[in-house]
Parts: C-alpha cells; sequence; structure tokens
C-alpha cells in the first residue's frame, strides 16, 4: 500500500505522460494534411501498470502509430486522433482529482 | 518554441497553415476566369506545401513534433489552356483567349479539407484550454 507521498509521485509521473501524450495528439492533428507525415502515439499505461504490480520504473513510450498511408503517404485518422484526444482529457481529469485527493489528505493530516 | 502550453501553440500552427491554405484558395478561384491574350503572363495557381516542425537540434526534446508549417508556395502551370473566343477584346489574331490552370473541383475539394482541418486544430485548442485549467486546478 502506498503512502500519500508516493501515490503523489506516481500521479506527477502520470500527469506528465498526459501532458505528452495531448501534445503529440496535437501535433499529428496539425499535421493532418502533410505529405509523407506519419502520427506518433505515446503509450503509458501498460509500462505504469507493470511497474505498480511488480516494482522497476514506469517509462513513457513514443512510437509511431503504424495506420495504413493514405496516397499523399500522410496517415494520420481523424477519428482516431479525435477518440484519443476524449480519452486524453478524462485521464487527466482523472489524475487532477485523483491529486487533489492525495493533497488533502495531506492538508487534513496536517490540520489534524 | 515550446511552452508550457504546447497544446495549444500546437494547434494554433494547424490553424495557421488551415488559413494560408484556404487564401490561396480564395486566390485561385478569383483568378480562374482572368483570361489574357495568349503570350502574356497568365496566373498561376498557388499550392501550399506543409511540412512538419520539430524541436531544433540542442533543444530539449530534440525532435519532437511541435506542429506544421508552411514550407513553401508552389505555383501551377505557367502556360494557361486556350480558349476560343474571338468577341473577347484580348483575343489574339486566331481568335483565342489565355485562362489560367485552375480546376474549380480541386479549390472546392481542397476548401472542405482546410475547413475540417481549421475545425479539428479549433477543437483541439479548446481541449488543451480544458486540460490546463483542470491541471491549474489542483488543489488540497
Amino acid at each position: 500500500m502506498a503512502d500519500a507521498t508516493e501515490s503523489i509521485g506516481i500521479l506527477q509521473f502520470a500527469l506528465d505522460a498526459v501532458v505528452d501524450q495531448q501534445q503529440t495528439i496535437a501535433n499529428n492533428i496539425s499535421n493532418q494534411d502533410t505529405p509523407n507525415f506519419q502520427a506518433d502515439e505515446v503509450t503509458f499505461e501498460s509500462s505504469l501498470a507493470q511497474a505498480l504490480e511488480g516494482g522497476g520504473t514506469a517509462t513513457v513510450e513514443d512510437s509511431p502509430e503504424g495506420l495504413a498511408s493514405g496516397t499523399d503517404g500522410n496517415n494520420v485518422s481523424l477519428p482516431t486522433e479525435m477518440t484519443l484526444m476524449q480519452e486524453n482529457d478524462l485521464e487527466n481529469q482523472t489524475v487532477d482529482n485523483a491529486l487533489s485527493g492525495q493533497f488533502s489528505i495531506l492538508s487534513d493530516a496536517i490540520t489534524a | 518554441m515550446s511552452s508550457i502550453w504546447s497544446g495549444i501553440d500546437i494547434a494554433g500552427t494547424g490553424a495557421e497553415v488551415d488559413q494560408t491554405w484556404i487564401d490561396t484558395i480564395g486566390g485561385n478561384v478569383a483568378n480562374m476566369n482572368d483570361g489574357v491574350t495568349p503570350g502574356q503572363p497568365v496566373y498561376q495557381a498557388q499550392y501550399v506545401d506543409a511540412g512538419e516542425q520539430v524541436e531544433p537540434p540542442g533543444s530539449g526534446a530534440q525532435g519532437a513534433g511541435v506542429g506544421v508549417q508552411v514550407d513553401a508556395i508552389s505555383l501551377g502551370p505557367a502556360t494557361g489552356q486556350l480558349e476560343y473566343d474571338p468577341t473577347n477584346p484580348v483575343a489574339n489574331a486566331q481568335g483565342d483567349v489565355e485562362y489560367p490552370v485552375v480546376d474549380l473541383g480541386t479549390e472546392m475539394t481542397d476548401l472542405v479539407q482546410a475547413q475540417t482541418s481549421y475545425q479539428a486544430n479549433a477543437e483541439v485548442m479548446s481541449h488543451a484550454t480544458n486540460a490546463y485549467e483542470a491541471i491549474l486546478d489542483i488543489k488540497a
């Protein structure tokens, strides 16, 4: 069982990763009409789950999305990116709420 | 040029390129009927060449994508298409007038694409703003 400061560290990692993810999605969408542009994706969820279960350090992975390219060599799929953006929004809110929760626990402990 | 609000900046570069794209389409359509005497300089259609913007070497996240930019404006053919119109005041002795090579169908589909892209970038801006606001709202 993680204590409050440990949890804050984990949530901080998750928040950094979520912000990274959002920038990558923004970059993919801004390049949706750029010839030969290949979309990237940022993943950290499985690495974080693994680290939490078996120990070790979680990493943020930046890799090509690898979807099929159109005739101009571009493989950005707007529906995919929009979906990822919605998921990213919710993840961001979840992490922010959890962080606020951890901070109020700390604050309660301090003022108790 | 990366800032803490990168998500908004990146979408901004996208909207800017889309705006240039829409401007060139406007210019192409507005000038598609600019007939000239054959041999005179004729309007050349303008096309936007977009390229990815990446963090320069030496910066923190070298090679990371930070949006899109207009690399260049390419021009369409310098020689137009001839049309027989002897009553036109600019027609030559053979009765031909030279018109720019602009395909209205292509311009219109490009316009729809540019508009969709602009909307998507605007959407990213509002999502990114919400996300940053949520982060700023973290408190005990």
